[in-house]
């Protein structure tokens, strides 16, 4: 401002000094930048996670799915009719199933006219049921989705988050507490159907004439949040959150807290970027440690590819997050059964069921150094 | 002596004659009140409760016949509070419906009454208003205190007056329907609910829940259930099929839909302890009919019932045929509790369940808080074209493109359209559509959203706004999925005899929510905050330069190193004249920093004019800058 420099008159002896050192000067600032972006992995330089949206109420009440066994004979029922279609999605079972727990089944035709490659048209068909909420007017609406994998996939197999999520639907249709109606969905062909049943809910097009999104049949008014599983096994080792979306976009840092305070109530381990919180996080080596999720959390979202189906969502608005779970391979460790997956995804859709508005308390930019420290914009 | 026994016998004949000619218009006062149940293939029980008033008597006629305001005088059945409601606003009919839940028109058919979420209010008022919209307001305030909901929020900016949909449901003249100025309809899609509701509605009956089928109605059961209506609707309507006099009908219907399966453990039986938690223990004794009906059109073996019915009573042929079983309470009261079950042999399976006639499905496209489309689909699944009104009253801060509504490939003719003006009111949009035989229409209208003014937003800004339901209307060609006919009669049993032929219906769809763009409400403190800094900042110096006086400085040598310091600090902060002040010790020269005082300027000038000198003649060999 001009109030406080006088350009009229002579410079005094800092800015000369400054002009004249620009070189060193600068040198020094980047790497001091560096060096304090390493800091910043260590906990003096950031903050710990806490809910800015008190409604959440993660984990206040007891959760009472008890549905796993059911879950285990859903899992063996689909790895029978899976062995019928090798690559393809068993649909006559999925919306069998579906229909008999009393949800409203619909299914979802999309056809993508690939650009690349000579007029070639491929097609998909994603299958979703609707459990209407029991005292609701179907405004409001939280999805549980799962990309199904054929067995021909390159990618792990997905049966048993589609197992866990008909148990999970088994056991909410006979709640009453629903405000929201909650949207089951399994999509094929991973991203693709993701996003071709995003558009079809939304009527919107990116790139015309790519993606012909077909048409919905029931709809269950605006989306609040959606929680993709891929659960690769019944017996997982951990639980893996991913956030990275589309375009590096994130989803509101209370939703992963919700779900990482979630798995500690239900004494899962739970990680982030595949790497638990180091038990030392003030040592050399937890901070070391810290570094290393920061900068694959780092690089994933510079790369702007969404590492999960949650990716899609986050452009309509919707937080959205991954939760993945690989196989425990037998190792006498720690394992995740259904039964505490269960009470987690119970607890989220529960706490997501408290919310009367969209998230927008929280964070949307910010860097996870471990699951409960968080560095804001 | 005036009076001749000529016009004695006069006099008497016309008595007699006018006795006779007033025999037909009695007092009379009704009572009725009646239970339909009606499972549906999904899974769900339908509980239908219909009480009836009905009041005819000499002046209500003439009212009626006149279209003048209703006078009461000796209140017997008929409420007293909503009486004097009546007779006070110039109301000629009155339809109010408090709802909680959707009514899944595909897979449980059209109801007895439909009514979307939330408060719906639709009232007639007679020609001797004056001034309408006053009286509006006050009808919805008395309104919003007789039944205890936040009616009072219906204002000029959720009020409109369509043409076409809601036309009269009772006695109504060609000039009277077709004057739609006469009546208003307003919509609160956010409204609650709960007992609050409940128990004001409930003492309006006669024998208010100490008798008869009102015992049934407990809270908890009620407030648990999928779907829950509660109506109050007033029209006059006719004594009889002839219509040869009319008389005041006032029907309070309580809808509810509760699914046993999920609690049966996928059985879908039901009993009357099992809905409301309570059996029935007495008859009103005010009450002229107390019937239960259950509806068994659709039950082959399915399930029985216990006690067996008394009667089964069908009706109708083809597609209005309909089965009922009868239960008349008053007929043959019970000597205990009454319950009534019903016991299905297997256990429910979910089928494929055809959906009705005609089905509409209404969400908003787009994404992002700048627009979006509000898109309705309107599915006709039987053979022949139907000609349906598409109601819809949206907000004023959606703003319409209504460019966008019409098609070429789509023909509509828009009945009536009232643009919206900020703050004022809100948009009406009717518009007559046809939808051709096993097709879908689909209707958009585009819009952009506004900004509020800050303080207009609610405290849960980011919940989102709520918008009414569309209302379509149309006259089907069959009354196949219907479940009543409204002309038939006052009671719920003459209503549920169906007639071959055309049915009118009135659905609702959902009411959706549209979040607006929120702003930021802490940067009202951001703001006070960054721009008392700034002020701050440029009104101190501001005030230095032009309030300081002129002072001459010394310049002294310190000895000691933290004074040299200090100075040397201070030397490279300041600006660049003290440099000559070191440099050319011998002169001491005067720094002018501020605009001097007036009276110094004289002084000043003088100490310019030694500089000047000093500058000139004192470097010899410099140049002057």
């Amino acid at each position: 401002m001009g109030l406080l420099t006088d350009p009229g008159v002579e410079r005094s002896r800092l800015p000369a000094m400054l002009e004249k050192h620009h070189r060193p000067i600068c040198l020094t600032l980047y790497v001091l930048g560096i060096i304090w972006f390493l800091a910043l992995a260590h906990n003096n330089f950031n903050h710990g996670t806490y809910f800015s949206e008190n409604a959440l109420l993660p984990g206040l009440v007891q959760g009472d799915f008890e549905g796993d066994s059911r879950a285990l004979q859903y899992l063996d029922s689909l790895k029978m009719e899976v062995e019928k279609y090798t690559s393809g999605m068993p649909y006559p079972w999925l919306v069998g199933q579906l229909t008999q727990l009393g949800l409203e089944t619909y299914t979802h035709n999309f056809t993508l006219n690939y650009p690349l490659g000579h007029g070639k048209v491929f097609s998909g068909k994603n299958v979703y049921g609707i459990l209407r909420a029991s005292r609701g007017s179907s405004t409001e609406a939280i999805v549980v989705s799962t990309p199904y994998r054929p067995p021909s996939s390159l990618l792990q197999g997905t049966a048993p988050s589609v197992a866990l999520m008909l148990a999970m639907a088994h056991f909410f249709s006979k709640q009453v507490y629903w405000a929201k109606d909650l949207i089951f969905l399994v999509t094929e062909h991973e991203q693709l159907g993701a996003q071709a049943w995003l558009q079809a809910y939304h009527r919107t097009e990116s790139g015309a004439g790519i993606l012909d999104y077909g048409d919905l049949e029931g709809r269950a008014g605006a989306i609040q949040a959606a929680i993709n599983l891929e659960i690769y096994s019944s017996q997982v080792s951990h639980i893996d959150v991913k956030v990275e979306g589309l375009n590096g976009q994130l989803p509101n840092l209370d939703l992963v807290n919700l779900i990482h305070r979630l798995c500690q109530r239900e004494t899962v381990y739970h990680t982030f970027k595949n790497k638990g919180d180091h038990p030392q996080p003030e040592s050399f080596h937890g901070w070391l440690h810290q570094l290393k999720t920061l900068f694959a959390m780092v690089t994933s979202q510079a790369s702007g590819v969404p590492t999960g189906n949650h990716g899609l969502f986050h452009r309509y608005g919707i937080a959205a997050v991954t939760l993945e779970g690989q196989d425990s391979q037998g190792r006498n460790r720690r394992y995740v059964s259904m039964h505490q997956l269960g009470r987690v995804l119970e607890g989220v859709c529960r706490s997501l069921n408290n919310l009367l508005e969209r998230f927008h308390q929280s964070f949307f930019f910010y860097l996870l150094p471990s699951t409960n420290r968080y560095i804001s914009i | 002596m005036l009076l001749t026994d000529k016009m004695w016998l006069t006099l008497g004949v016309l008595v007699t004659i006018f006795a006779l000619v007033s025999a037909d218009v009695e007092e009379s006062n009704t009572f009725t009140e009646e239970l339909l149940i009606k499972p549906f293939p999904s899974g769900h029980v339908q509980s239908h409760f219909e009480f009836t008033t009905t009041w005819r008597n000499p002046e209500i006629s003439h009212s009626i016949e006149n279209y003048k305001d209703f006078e009461f005088s000796h209140y017997d059945l008929f409420p007293r509070a909503l009486g004097e409601i009546i007779e006070a606003y110039h109301v000629r009919e009155l339809h109010l419906s408090l709802t909680q839940g959707l009514w899944r028109h595909q897979i449980w058919g059209y109801p007895v009454v439909d009514a979307p979420p939330g408060a719906q209010l639709w009232v007639w008022f007679n020609p001797t208003v004056d001034n309408l919209d006053q009286t509006w307001k006050d009808l919805v305030n008395a309104l919003s205190g007789l039944v205890c909901a936040s009616l009072n929020f219906i204002d000029s900016t959720n009020t409109v007056s369509p043409e076409l949909s809601y036309r009269p449901q009772g006695i109504a003249e060609e000039w009277y329907a077709g004057n739609s100025s006469l009546m208003r309809y307003a919509a609160l899609p956010r409204e609650n609910v709960c007992t609050e509701n409940l128990t004001p509605w409930k003492k309006l009956l006669p024998c208010d829940t100490r008798s008869g089928l009102a015992v049934l109605l407990h809270p908890a059961p009620l407030y648990t259930a999928n779907y829950h209506a509660l109506s109050i609707h007033l029209r006059p309507s006719c004594v009889d099929k002839s219509c040869t006099s009319p008389q005041l009908e006032l029907v309070q219907a309580l809808s509810l839909v509760q699914n046993p399966t999920v609690s049966m453990n996928g059985h879908q039986d039901w009993s009357l302890y099992h809905l409301f938690s309570t059996k029935l223990i007495s008859v009103c004794p005010l009450a002229s009919m107390s019937v239960i009906y259950v509806d068994i059109t659709n039950n082959n073996n399915k399930f029985s019932l216990y006690p067996e019915p008394y009667k089964v009573r069908k009706s109708g042929s083809g597609s209005s045929f309909r089965k009922h079983a009868v239960y008349d309470i008053n007929d043959t009261p019970p000597n205990e509790e009454f319950d009534l079950e019903a016991h299905y042999k297997s256990r429910h399976v979910y089928g494929f369940i055809p959906s009705p006639v005609l089905h509409v499905s209404r969400f908003i496209t787009g994404y992002g808080q700048e627009g979006g489309s509000i898109t309705v689909k309107l599915t006709n699944t039987g053979s022949e074209p139907l000609s349906v009104v598409y109601l819809e009253v949206l907000p004023w801060y959606l703003r319409l493109f209504l460019h966008t509504s019409h098609d070429e490939n789509q023909p509509m003719y828009v009945s009536k359209l009232v643009t919206a003006l900020d703050r004022e009111r809100g948009w009406l949009y009717e518009a007559v559509v046809e939808v051709q035989g096993k097709s879908t229409v689909e209707l958009s209208l585009e819009f952009t959203r506004a900004l509020l003014k800050w303080l207009e937003y609610p405290p849960d800004a980011n919940h989102g706004f709520y918008i009414p339901a569309a209302t379509i209307s149309t006259i089907l060609p069959s009354p196949k999925n219907v479940a009543v006919n409204n002309l038939g009669g006052s009671t719920l049993g003459d209503k549920l005899i169906l007639e071959e032929g055309e049915a009118f219906i009135r659905i609702h769809t959902e009411t959706l929510l549209v979040s607006l763009p929120t702003p930021d409400f802490s940067m009202p403190y951001n703001v006070i905050c960054l721009a008392c800094t700034v002020v701050a900042l440029a009104f101190g110096p501001i005030h230095n330069i032009t309030t300081k006086k002129l002072v001459l400085k010394k310049v002294e040598g310190n000895a000691s190193p933290i004074g040299r310091l200090t100075s040397k600090l201070k030397n490279i902060f300041k600006r660049g004249g003290k440099k000559e002040a070191e440099e050319v010790p011998k002169q001491d020269p005067v720094i002018v920093e501020e605009n001097p005082l007036f009276e110094d300027r004289e002084e000043l000038e003088d100490i310019e004019e030694e500089n000047e000198d000093v500058r000139i003649h004192g470097k010899t060999g410099n140049e002057v800058s």
